[in-house]
């Protein structure tokens, strides 16, 4: 058995393999084929998101359906083969496939060695985990708006299409402007930016979020100034929503509108004054960690619904 | 309820301690958080009469004292239904988790969240509770045949449970962004915004205590054994169905309520048990005092926890403050209850044990060929020979072998404990080792930035090694008597299911890889593991006919086998390593759900496999095999998605153990 966790090129893999008894028994050896430049494969959702952004269509995206629903922008064209579970995409379709490459988030790091088998890997983070628990940078921004704007710009550097990130960028910038354009007669409130979870808890977005970042750019305050995690969100139940009486809730996530009613009817809740005054606005899903495109995502929505 | 007023004496301390104390603490960690919101004069009027334009009076009135109520009742409503439980199925292992209560409702809710959220809007308790009641009337139909026997309702609740829990799990695994609220329900937060669910609880909790109260004889005459029962003028199939339906109520009304509250049904019997209550009327009453101590004390513990960016699920981390209490008691637990495994449960013994041995023999290189060379393709299903196979062999192979391996090494770890133990529920998960390599893996996880398949290895090596080694320096004191080892080691599970429980309710991204782990996944098998589990399988088959000795004649008793040239406490120290050790290997290649390390020796039991070399060998190759083709299944079936072999073992196996079970 030759060793098999070291970086065995493929062409010499597969002769070892056709040359175990399995092999011989099923047929004798196969040469290997020389791999055709077969496209970029996204194995996440965010790394699909930055492909399409820089105008390249994923060869092979893993949960399409759910991307669809869930992520919605960049739209996926519907010849990209779905690969699976975002979890386990699947190795013998990836093998099949046979991308040039693999664009990956890094949290498949226990299979690396033999997605290297199939394809180099590039690492794309468009969100910064090591920000640490509800810290902002010293000029009162999150910084994951220049964490992911950085991390586009080196994917492009290292795919060769570095200009397809300054498109995406300037995108994302007119996107801005729009937003404060539409918002510029608008009374703006300190906004509240969560997720309602369940009947009572809801996800909120805090001062490492990328949201924080955006919210700066609009010139609007985020009211939770409470902790948040690795990926700049908390989980709170409502009644801790109550340290600004003049805040507005934005709820991401289209489901969010019947628990919110349902959470006005409550006595405890009946006193909170965005619930009691209307102010809350739904918007449509957005990847919260999703990087450049989904912070153009975010500004627009934001920026059409808040008006 | 006559007798519970004298309260025995004892040579212990006797149960009011503990509970007291529990008391105290409650008391005091309560005055302090009540403190914290509101001055000691304003409580009062908080509680009866709120200023609605105060929200600190309103936060206390809507938020801390039903919270402290529905703790006080769910915890009460626990420690019964365990003692009751206990009781009925003559099992110190036994509570209300065991029997698919809340497996139950958390499917019902899973199913209602995805496809039928008019559902949800009519109350979460509503979906719950007839999740809960549609598994406990499958548990009594299930047993009813056997005259609710405790060795039927305890496996039926088991498997029901497990079988549940692998069909939400698979719910989970596909719909993990959509069921957040689902994650947050089964990790047993308490938290309360109106007086809803007390009033909810109350009344229904209170007609089920009278209930429990009016069975209090019968369930004591249980007690004597079966036929001490019936010569009394006892219906003993009567009797139990009464306390099992009480207990099940109770379980599915806290479950519904606020979801899965780990740990207190089990540990709240066993304190007032080991600390000095010993007739059912003393362990009726103090049992569910302790309940509802401990999970006060607990919850205002975690009340007073310091603010973080998520918030501690007080239904999980009832275990950090039950697992010390009952490790420091488990010394001082006299020898419990007779064995499970009646007479009545053995099924006929097989004429020919080594024709049925040689038949799982030659399926297993069949099973073998077609998982690798039988799967869906490019152009759909077929057999891949020739240059296709050797281009998918090597993704293929490794896995297959894995499972086959690892289930038989579950297998025969979970044959062997059953054996020693004379515990049907005696699963190799519950050894606690496998919590050992979960909590090592995701302490990697979320400490390095990018493990790879060999440090997770290491990671997760490290951390079984060190249960298994605090688990054999707690043994020796009294020489590994194996109740004492199990309670050790779900009290060493429930941490790990605290971590996981939390970590799931924060939503973080990373959790992906973790959570198809966590349900029996070969996915991340290689070359390297994918040989090392052969290797360890064969090893442990070639233990068998060292041990088959050992494990024919500890059941007899330590006596018997002492008398026979068995040192009862070396034996066992050698077999609990072995099975750990198997264990342990198993969890770090496919993953910790072992369901199978319960269904191979069972399948091999009902196959009348009873002698102990026959039994464990049968039970490496039932439980391979089953492995194996759920792999190879969840491989293929929804490709290019895949389904966990752990997760699929039990969905195909769950049934077939029920239907064995039922025509036995």
């Amino acid at each position: 058995m030759p060793d098999m966790t070291g970086a065995v090129d493929r062409r010499r893999f597969l002769h070892a393999a056709a040359a175990l008894p399995l092999g011989l028994l099923a047929g004798g050896a196969r040469s290997a084929e020389p791999r055709a430049d077969g496209g970029v494969c996204a194995l996440d959702w965010t790394s699909a998101q930055a492909l399409l952004s820089l105008g390249i269509v994923p060869h092979g995206l893993p949960e399409i359906d759910r991307y669809r629903r869930s992520v919605i922008e960049p739209a996926v064209p519907s010849s990209v083969p779905d690969i699976g579970a975002r979890a386990e995409p699947n190795l013998e379709l990836l093998d099949r496939l046979a991308p040039a490459r693999f664009v990956t988030d890094g949290m498949l790091s226990a299979v690396r060695g033999r997605l290297e088998r199939i394809a180099p890997l590039t690492l794309y983070q468009s969100f910064d985990t090591g920000s640490g628990e509800g810290q902002g940078t010293e000029n009162g921004g999150s910084g994951q708006l220049a964490f992911a704007v950085a991390s586009l710009r080196r994917l492009a550097g290292e795919l060769g299409v570095s200009e397809a990130a300054e498109l995406a960028v300037a995108r994302f910038e007119r996107a801005l402007d729009e937003a404060r354009a539409r918002l510029s007669g608008v009374p703006l409130r300190p906004l509240y930016v969560l997720s309602v979870l369940d009947g009572r808890r809801v996800l909120i977005h805090g001062r490492n979020s990328l949201y924080q970042d955006l919210l700066d750019r609009l010139g609007i305050e985020n009211a939770w100034t409470g902790p948040s995690g690795p990926y700049g969100h908390a989980t709170v139940t409502m009644d801790r929503l109550t340290g600004r009486p003049d805040a507005e809730l934005v709820n991401i996530g289209s489901e969010g509108q019947r628990a919110l009613e349902a959470l006005a009817d409550l006595p405890l809740f009946a006193g909170l004054p965005f619930l009691r005054e209307g102010r809350v606005t739904i918007l449509p899903p957005i990847l919260f960690y999703g990087g450049v495109p989904a912070a153009e995502r975010f500004v627009r929505l934001l920026g059409e619904r808040l008006a | 309820m006559a007798d519970t007023a004298i309260p025995t004496p004892s040579r212990r301390f006797g149960p009011a301690w503990p509970v007291t104390g529990l008391f105290l603490l409650a008391g005091l960690a309560s005055f302090l958080v009540l403190g914290r919101q509101l001055p000691p004069e304003l409580w009062w009027r908080a509680l009866v009469d709120p200023d609605p334009a105060r929200l600190d009076q309103l936060a206390a009135h809507y938020v801390l004292f039903p919270r402290f109520a529905v703790a006080l009742m769910v915890g009460a409503a626990l420690g019964l239904a365990g003692t009751i439980l206990q009781q009925v199925l003559r099992n110190p292992l036994a509570e209300p988790a065991t029997l698919g209560i809340s497996a139950g409702a958390h499917l019902s809710l899973a199913v209602a969240t995805l496809w039928l959220p008019e559902a949800l809007a009519l109350g979460r308790e509503w979906v719950a509770l007839a999740g809960a009641g549609l598994s406990a009337a499958a548990l009594l139909a299930l047993s009813w045949r056997k005259g609710l026997s405790p060795v039927t309702v305890v496996l039926a609740g088991l498997v029901l449970s497990l079988y549940a829990g692998s069909v939400s799990g698979v719910m989970v695994l596909f719909n993990h962004d959509l069921l957040i609220g689902l994650f947050l329900w089964g990790a047993g937060f308490l938290d309360q915004q109106d007086w809803g669910m007390a009033a909810f609880l109350a009344p229904r909790l209170a007609v089920l205590a009278v209930a429990a109260a009016l069975v209090l004889r019968p369930l004591v005459l249980l007690g004597l054994g079966e036929g001490g029962a019936r010569s009394l003028g006892l219906s003993v199939v009567g009797a139990r169905l009464a306390g099992l339906l009480i207990a099940v109520m109770l379980a599915a009304l806290t479950v519904a309520a606020v979801g899965v509250v780990s740990f207190v049904g089990l540990a709240a019997p066993t304190i007032v048990g080991m600390a000095g209550a010993r007739r059912l009327g003393q362990r009726m009453l103090w049992a569910p005092l302790c309940g509802a101590a401990l999970l006060w004390a607990t919850d205002a513990l975690v009340l007073m926890a310091p603010v973080t960016y998520r918030e501690l699920p007080t239904g999980a981390v009832t275990a950090v403050l039950g697992v010390p209490m009952l490790l420091w008691l488990l010394p001082r637990l006299r020898t419990s209850a007779p064995p499970v495994m009646s007479a009545a449960a053995q099924p006929p013994r097989a004429s020919r044990p080594a024709l049925v041995l040689a038949g799982a023999a030659l399926l297993l290189p069949l099973a073998l060929w077609m998982a690798v060379a039988f799967g869906p393709g490019p152009d759909g299903w077929g057999w891949s020979s020739g240059g296709d196979l050797a281009a998918l062999w090597p993704w293929r192979l490794p896995r297959a072998l894995a499972a086959l391996s690892g289930g038989a090494m579950l297998a025969v770890a979970g044959a062997m404990l059953q054996r020693m133990t004379g515990n049907p529920l005696a699963a190799p998960e519950i050894l606690g080792v496998s919590s050992g390599a979960i909590l090592g893996v995701i302490v990697l996880m979320f400490s390095a930035d990018a493990p790879e398949r060999g440090a997770q290895i290491a990671a997760g090596g490290a951390g079984a090694v060190a249960v298994l080694a605090a688990m054999l320096a707690l043994g020796r004191k009294d020489g590994f008597s194996p109740d004492r080892l199990l309670l050790a080691g779900i009290a060493t599970s429930s941490i790990s299911g605290v971590v996981v429980a939390v970590l799931m309710a924060g939503q973080d991204p990373r959790l992906q890889t973790l959570v198809t782990w966590l349900s029996g996944s070969t996915y991340m098998v290689g070359w390297t593991d994918g040989l090392a589990a052969v290797l360890l399988a064969l090893l442990a088959i070639g233990a068998i006919p060292f041990v088959a000795r050992w494990l024919d004649l500890l059941p007899l008793g330590g006596g018997v086998a002492a008398a026979l040239g068995v040192s009862p406490s070396l034996s066992r120290i050698a077999l609990f390593s072995l099975s750990a050790l198997l264990t342990a290997a198993a969890t770090l290649i496919v993953g910790p759900l072992s369901f199978v390390g319960l269904m191979g020796p069972h399948l091999a039991r009902m196959l009348g496999l009873q002698r102990a070399a026959a039994h464990l060998a049968g039970s490496a190759m039932l439980g391979g095999l089953i492995m194996l083709i759920a792999d190879w299944l969840g491989r293929s079936v929804i490709f290019p998605y895949q389904v966990p072999a752990g997760l699929l073992a039990s969905m195909i196996g769950g049934p077939f153990l029920l239907w064995l079970l039922g025509r036995r």
